[in-house]
């Protein structure tokens, strides 16, 4: 009885912790935890934007009689995510390794690196998860320009390949502008010199 | 020869309850008077909230500049007064969309370093979790700091709701807001040439 207790206590809080974890591994097939970042110091420019599904949807309804097609391409969308971080002296290492290991971890759960470009001082990764029929779930871009930004974008839903462009286009990723189908299919790595 | 019928309420019973119905009336009347009064000039909730976040990450004393909420029986009452007084349609239509909205501005003295947004931001995160809202856009650079929070709950266009905490300087301007956009989605489609607007990530 003595014991009981703090046994019943300890096995509470330990189911506890294990269905937190659950829960925060049971994210969407297409969605990254990029962590927390914060403002850089010095004021440095920090921009993070978090649409859901809803505000998304509301974003769809409103151009759904103008432009169909990109209403279609909204209305896929789950969820999406950009920090923009001013790259200074004090956080360029953090956000460099936050990179690198954001890039292994992308890697190690599948998913296909279709562009890697770097060039005139900028890194510049992009990483789709894709399902068995070739739709897209996620789509990741990483930039990191050492002299100016660290960008990571995040979206989350079901794409059609044929839509990365578009989405490119319409949420002005660059990085995405370029894609085509074909290239989904086959990774396509250039390395510029600086 | 039967005794006459006594009525089951007698004339001045009835007069009596008609009083305590009028009086009633009346005095739910003027608590309601008196509460919108009231009301106007205090911040909701949610706005309350992130306000108190900010003062409580900065410190310091802030002054009350300005605090004007104008809830459902204001907007109800400026529908209604609307619908006298010739508008032009795109009023009629932003009046018939809100359904509430507040502001509170706010100064303290002296400007706030750059250094003390990051903190802000966090109290402000850690305010409006528990209430449901989660932040939807973050900007920050050396001289202001702009937070959006909208409900994590699913929308819908009939339903919205946003609070905007705008901080700079010396100044902190905090706005709420509700409604529904339905009616401004069809006028911003007439007006609005969509090709010519953008979403801008840089």
């Amino acid at each position: 009885m003595r014991h009981s207790m703090p046994v019943s206590l300890a096995t509470g809080l330990l189911s506890l912790s294990m269905l937190g974890h659950s829960a925060a591994e049971n994210l969407p097939p297409g969605q990254v935890d990029f962590g927390k970042f914060s403002p850089p110091g010095g004021g440095g420019e920090f921009v993070e934007v978090n649409l859901g599904a809803s505000l998304i949807s509301l974003a769809a309804s409103f151009v759904q009689k103008e432009e169909p097609d990109v209403a279609q391409l909204l209305n896929g969308l789950q969820r999406v995510h950009v920090n923009v971080i001013g790259v200074n002296d004090q956080n360029r290492t953090d956000l460099e390794k936050r990179s690198e290991s954001l890039q292994q971890e992308l890697t190690g759960k599948g998913w296909e690196r279709i562009v890697t470009a770097q060039q005139q001082g900028q890194d510049v990764g992009v990483y789709l998860k894709t399902e068995a029929n070739g739709t897209v779930q996620g789509l990741v871009v990483t930039v990191m320009d050492g002299k100016g930004q660290a960008v990571f974008v995040n979206v989350v839903g079901n794409i059609k390949p044929e839509q990365l462009a578009t989405l490119g286009e319409r949420l002005h990723i660059d990085p995405l502008k370029n894609i085509s189908p074909a290239t989904n299919k086959a990774q396509k790595t250039e390395k510029a010199e600086k | 020869m039967s005794a006459p019928q006594r009525p089951a309420f007698p004339a001045s019973e009835r007069q009596l309850s008609l009083g305590w119905i009028v009086a009633s009336a009346f005095l739910l009347t003027l608590m309601l008077g008196c509460y919108s009064v009231v009301s106007f000039f205090q911040l909701g909730s949610e706005t309350a909230a992130l306000r108190n976040s900010c003062f409580r990450a900065t410190g310091g004393e802030w002054h009350k500049r300005i605090a004007l909420n104008a809830g459902w029986l204001s907007t109800g009452l400026a529908r209604v007064l609307a619908g006298i007084v010739n508008l032009p349609p795109e009023a009629r239509t932003a009046l018939a969309a809100v359904h509430g909205a507040e502001v509170g501005v706010y100064r303290q003295q002296g400007a706030h370093p750059a250094s003390c947004w990051p903190t802000l931001l966090d109290s402000a995160d850690r305010a409006m979790g528990p209430r449901g809202w989660e932040r939807v856009v973050g900007v920050v650079n050396e001289h202001e700091l702009v937070v959006v929070y909208m409900p994590c709950k699913r929308l819908s266009p009939e339903r919205v709701g946003c609070c905007v905490m705008v901080a700079q300087g010396e100044d902190l301007v905090v706005v709420g807001a509700r409604g529904n956009l339905k009616p401004l989605l069809s006028l911003a489609r007439d007006r609005v040439h969509f090709r010519e607007m953008h979403f801008a990530l840089r």
